[in-house]
């Protein structure tokens, strides 16, 4: 098939469309991971009464343990954290207080971490449920675990899913129309060539095949383009994070897609695509059916 | 067959080949019953039938070889097959010289040739010439003529339209005369 001007755009377009849906995805994919660094940094702290006893720690310990996704639940050493609390107000308050007395003042306190695999809703649902568990303990004396901060990022999570979704759909339909719009212009230009596969005995199959394999050459080559600029120019920014000490712990966290994702991603627009076209083909090479024989 | 433009040659030929609807009346052509084919029947029956058209129907951006070896390539014939096929054709047509141009450099009479060597290369059992020469001036027609008349003697059936009948000389040619949509003549030369 001829027209290069055609072809050209039709590639362009599925290019940007395809390197617009991955660095949405690795954006979002990336602030997300930033997000739930935060949170993981977040633990739970259950401070028990000051009259509670060894026994009491333990029954605490295993009623926390209970919850499947707890991947931690450690008693606080009260000795370190009085000192280290001491150490940090020594200029203000030298010689006002004694270790002992001080030792005193903490409670005994459990961390609570949880498996790092979790997502930021259900790190809030399970702190809540748990939050709601230990407080009906009578060992119990406080719980301490931003709750408000992790429900925040939650909403933040939810609203980044809702836009993102949005955005996905609206490229996709963008990318619909403007695949369809090039190829029935394609396939326009291409009538005396189908024309003249049709006086000769070319079946309907063996001229969409003419186009599908443009096609795929096009989806393939644009697959192969889009994630190689993606990948360069998020190599590139990570280094540049790196080198840069402000942004050095971030760039530790960003990520590319990882293999089962890039696949799924490559596999879905390329069948998208594919598909999509191979409609808009059909329809108009049919449209097309009434071949001038003169 | 030979007729005034408008007598209905055309309609004719496009119903042989399924590119009109029937509308009335019954057209059996090698054994199909044209009406009835359904649309995924027709591409068959036309790659039992060539096809001469007055405007040549190349392809522009392929060679003279590649435009002739187009019917083999929807047979799915193998490569040095095709070959063999389209440079034996090549040269019974006399384009050997011109074989690796594009239809934009040939001459009328060229493009003609071009387009009855790609009607004949998958041997097919009858060719439909449509206005075959209506483009070409009279020394130009008769070579196409002769053309038919050579390739006839081997045992395919031409089947030409032309309302020009002086370039029908051939003796053994049956001459089929319409006229508004009638027969009115048919005879043997």
């Amino acid at each position: 098939m001829k027209i290069a001007p055609l072809k050209i755009s039709l590639f362009v377009i599925i290019t940007l469309s395809i390197l617009m849906i991955i660095t949405s995805l690795l954006c979002y994919k990336n602030f997300i991971g930033l997000l739930s660094l935060w949170s993981r940094a977040n633990k739970m702290n259950i401070y028990l009464k000051v009259d509670s006893t060894d026994k009491d720690k333990t029954d605490v310990l295993n009623l926390i343990q209970q919850t499947p996704q707890v991947s931690s639940a450690v008693v606080l050493d009260r000795q370190k954290a009085g000192l280290e609390f001491q150490n940090s107000l020594k200029n203000f308050s030298s010689g006002l207080i004694t270790e002992d007395e001080m030792i005193d003042l903490i409670p005994e306190t459990i961390e609570v971490d949880l498996q790092s695999s979790l997502t930021l809703t259900e790190r809030e649902t399970i702190f809540t449920e748990l939050a709601k568990k230990m407080s009906a303990n009578a060992q119990v004396d406080e719980i301490s675990y931003s709750a408000s901060w992790l429900k925040k990022l939650e909403f933040i999570d939810r609203i980044l899913r809702s836009i993102g979704a949005s955005v996905f759909l609206v490229l996709v339909t963008s990318i619909s129309y403007l695949v369809a719009l090039m190829m029935r212009s394609y396939v326009e230009d291409s009538k005396q060539e189908i024309e003249v596969y049709s006086l000769l005995g070319a079946t309907r199959w063996s001229v969409y095949r003419i186009f599908l394999k443009d096609v795929f050459l096009f989806i393939s080559t644009s697959l192969i383009i889009a994630f190689s600029s993606v990948l360069l120019i998020f190599t590139l920014l990570k280094n540049k994070l790196n080198t840069s000490g402000l942004f050095g712990m971030i760039s530790d966290s960003l990520h590319f897609l990882s293999l089962t994702e890039s696949i799924s991603i490559v596999v879905l627009l390329f069948l998208f695509i594919f598909i999509n076209s191979f409609f808009t083909i059909q329809a108009s090479v049919n449209k097309l059916n009434q071949l001038s024989y003169d | 067959m030979i007729g005034p433009s408008g007598a209905g040659k055309t309609t004719l030929f496009k119903l042989i080949s399924a590119y009109e609807k029937i509308s009335s009346g019954e057209v059996s052509v090698l054994g199909h019953n044209v009406g009835q084919l359904k649309r995924g029947q027709i591409p068959f029956l036309r790659r039992k039938i060539g096809f001469v058209l007055q405007s040549y129907k190349l392809l522009k951006n392929k060679t003279v070889f590649e435009n002739i070896e187009l019917p083999l390539i929807i047979l799915n014939v193998n490569k040095e097959e095709r070959q063999k096929k389209v440079s034996a054709m090549i040269s019974q047509v006399g384009l050997t010289e011109v074989q690796d141009q594009f239809p934009d450099f040939l001459s009328g009479g060229e493009q003609q040739r071009v387009a009855i060597a790609r009607a004949l290369i998958h041997d097919p059992e009858i060719v439909i010439a449509d206005e075959p020469t209506g483009n070409l001036d009279p020394e130009l027609s008769n070579s196409i003529m002769n053309l038919f008349f050579k390739f006839s003697k081997s045992g395919v059936t031409f089947v030409v339209a032309t309302h020009d009948y002086r370039l029908i000389k051939e003796p053994g040619c049956r001459i089929l005369k319409v006229d508004k949509g009638e027969l009115v003549e048919d005879h043997i030369l």
